[in-house]
């Protein structure tokens, strides 16, 4: 009975040692069978008045955490129905992004007007291939403000352009932001009917000098348009002006407020005169 | 002829004085070496920019500036050392003046060179004075720092006139004729007549005076450079007294570990005694209880804080993925181990108490760096989508490299100072029978 009960005992310790052992060797081959690191592409298409351009981003893992792949080449592809374009080639810089700018007049566009673009990073030894793709169509935003009783409305007009033909954009979300120093400001959210949204535009934002405002109308990461934008100027803010006054004696404005002064030559006079004073004794030791 | 005391006590010193020996040669070279590496470390940054160190946007700053910290506070605490022994007259610690005011000197120049290291324009050097706002306490510093340099230098000057008037008209030892004729100019024709004494004594006074007050102020400016920002770890009102407290600490403990060293060196065990080692050891322990009291208030009251940042600040130095083990380093060297070798009786010799100083000196390097990193790695707005090493400091070869030139220029310095007169005042020991050095209190009780 107590063999029997030590050769199970023994039997169980047995399973568990080669259970542990498997685990192990299972561990340590598929850590010796890693080959090059999953890399994960993303790839936007931005418009706007001033031209469009392509940003592709590549990421890695590190402990579970995506970190940016930099000096790395990414091209740029058109790709037609029939034939596959190259367009160039971008290096990715230290946040792992590269850019590259579109000349329209180098595009071939389908006849729905979408052109489909596709960034490919071949991969090396460390880093596994990616590629990730986007069609996009152009679309023409503006923006136009009117005042009437003392109320200022904002309209943007969204145009979509297929082969020289303007279409007016419909069911698409847009944004409206002011420009802030470190980031946007929104102001409004509404979506584009037959090619137009309208709102109200705030009384209290402070602007510059003349109380201009940079105000963004920008359609974010749609599916046919990527992310569309336009910008205009205009003197909707609060005047606020930036100019220190003369005489103003703060710890941040140019002029020192007197006790600083005061206090910093009244410390360091004290301390160099006794500096002196020292010195003076030590020039008549050789006369005495 | 029979030999005086005092100049067999000079004889001592006729290496390097008189003649470098071969082994201050090799030391000599080594530390050369050392700073030759720290050269090549210096024109690789300068020719690829701070992006071989380990500093980036977010950790501005990083080894360098806490070898800033380090020397400066070395300087300051043996500036404010040599003031207070030379003006409290205290007897005893006569042989230990010479040693504080020259690493006083070594720390005030070592130390600002580490932070030009962190300058990234440095053809725009001069912009801190041709556009220096007096509201800045980076200002402050640089003004605090060039005029503790300028006196400590005077006053390590004024106190070796004795000295070179004994050197130069000393005969025991065979000094080549410049440097005879350069103590003749440096002793200002110091004879020891009662008025030339009376000068000497109170250009000294003066000035010592005037240092003791400027190097408490300049790192007090020092601690207020950080203390002023609103960061986790920095705004803290304790920070000033803390600096000082935390760098007359390190002096101290290099202080003892110079001791050691010159004791060995110039056979000096009776002039620095085994007693001078058990009182220096008992301020060790003063310091010891300072720091640990200074410690646990700054981590008690930031821990209580309720803020996030300061919660993932203070986080960091218990959690052992992060600054743990530095942390209970800090702790186990600059309080633990001191407390064990200094507390119990039979630990406190003079080898024990100098390999404790070693210690502290690592550990309170070590402290500044929890200072100023961690900080630095925990802003307010939480740092998202970088690369990790933008989120994590690590210093690169060069900083190690440049760290090492460091202590190579320091050991250079002592090095080259040793070359013009005697570690220990000896003119102010001529007259001195015996040295009576006090026992710590716990000492009486036996």
């Amino acid at each position: 009975m107590i063999k029997a009960d030590i050769r199970h005992f023994t039997g169980g310790i047995r399973k568990i040692l080669g259970s542990l052992l498997l685990l192990f060797i299972s561990l340590t081959l598929s850590r010796s069978q890693d080959g090059p690191q999953r890399v994960f592409m993303y790839l936007d298409y931005f418009q706007s008045e001033n031209g469009q351009y392509l940003l592709a981003e590549v990421k890695y893992r590190v402990e579970g955490e995506f970190t940016q792949l930099s000096d790395v080449a990414i091209n740029f592809y058109l790709n037609t129905d029939t034939s596959q374009i190259k367009l160039g080639t971008v290096i990715t810089g230290l946040n792992g992004k590269a850019r590259f700018e579109l000349n329209e007049d180098n595009l071939i566009r389908n006849v729905d007007g979408s052109a489909k673009f596709e960034s490919i990073f071949e991969g090396n030894e460390g880093f596994s291939q990616a590629t990730k793709d986007v069609t996009t169509k152009r679309v023409n935003l503006s923006l136009e403000g009117e005042t009437e009783d003392s109320i200022n409305t904002l309209t943007v007009s969204g145009i979509e352009l297929i082969n020289g033909e303007e279409i007016e954009v419909s069911e698409t979300d847009i944004s409206i932001f002011v420009k802030r120093t470190y980031s946007d400001l929104p102001i409004a959210e509404g979506t584009l009917e037959d090619g137009s949204f309208s709102t109200e535009f705030p009384e209290d934002l402070p602007g510059d000098d003349s109380g201009n405002l940079w105000i963004i109308a920008r359609i974010i990461d749609h599916d046919d348009y990527g992310t569309v934008e336009t910008r205009k100027q205009l003197a909707w803010g609060i005047p606020v002006s930036h100019v220190q006054e003369a005489g103003t004696r703060e710890l941040w404005t140019r002029d020192a407020p007197l006790w600083i002064i005061m206090s910093v030559t009244l410390a360091f006079t004290a301390a160099w005169f006794h500096y002196f004073l020292s010195i003076s004794k030590l020039f008549k030791i050789r006369k005495l | 002829m029979e030999i005086s005391p005092f100049d067999k006590l000079l004889s001592k010193f006729k290496h390097p004085i008189a003649q470098p020996s071969r082994s201050w040669w090799m030391l000599f070279a080594i530390m050369l070496a050392f700073v030759a590496i720290g050269l090549v470390a210096l024109v690789d940054q300068i020719v690829h920019g701070h992006q071989v160190t380990g500093m980036r946007d977010h950790v501005v700053w990083g080894v360098f500036i806490v070898n800033f910290i380090f020397f400066l506070g070395i300087g300051y605490s043996g500036a404010i050392m040599a003031s207070v022994f030379h003006l409290t007259r205290i007897r005893w610690s006569k042989p230990l003046h010479r040693i504080v005011e020259q690493f006083a000197l070594m720390g005030l120049i070592v130390g600002p060179v580490f932070i030009f290291l962190c300058i990234g324009r440095l053809d725009r050097i001069l912009y801190i004075f041709t556009y220096a706002r007096i509201q800045s306490p980076i200002t402050w510093d640089v003004m605090a720092i060039m005029t503790n340099l300028v006196f400590i230098a005077t006053y390590l000057y004024i106190a070796h006139i004795r000295d070179f008037a004994k050197l130069r008209d000393t005969t025991v030892l065979e000094i080549s004729s410049w440097k005879k004729k350069l103590f003749e100019k440096l002793s200002l024709g110091y004879t020891g007549r009662p008025e030339q004494i009376k000068a000497l004594n109170r250009a000294q006074n003066i000035l010592a005076v005037t240092v003791l007050f400027t190097a408490i102020l300049a790192d007090s400016l020092l601690a207020w450079l950080f203390g002023m920002s609103l960061r986790p770890g920095w705004h803290s009102t304790l920070f000033a007294p803390e600096f000082i407290l935390v760098a007359l600490y390190s002096g101290v403990a290099l202080l003892i570990v110079l001791m050691w060293i010159y004791r060995q060196q110039y056979k000096l065990n009776d002039v620095i005694t085994d007693q001078h080692f058990q009182i220096m050891g008992f301020t060790l322990l003063l310091f010891c209880f300072g720091f640990a009291y200074l410690t646990l208030s700054e981590c008690i009251t930031e821990w209580y804080n309720v803020s996030e940042t300061h919660r993932r600040w203070i986080g960091k130095f218990l959690d052992f993925n992060e600054y743990g083990y530095m942390s209970l380093a800090t702790v186990a060297f600059a309080v633990g181990f001191p407390l064990i070798v200094l507390v119990i009786p039979r630990f406190r010799t003079p080898g024990s108490i100098t390999v404790i100083s070693v210690l502290i000196l690592i550990g309170l390097w070590l402290k500044r760096y929890l200072i100023i990193v961690p900080t630095l790695e925990t802003p307010f707005v939480p740092m998202q989508d970088l690369r990790p090493e933008y989120v994590h400091y690590q210093a690169t070869w060069v900083e190690w490299a440049l760290t090492l030139a460091g202590i190579g220029s320091s050991v250079l310095i002592l090095m080259l100072l040793n070359l013009f007169a005697p570690v220990i005042p000896v003119a102010d020991l001529e007259h001195d029978d015996e040295i009576v050095v006090p026992k710590p209190f716990y000492e009486t009780l036996k």
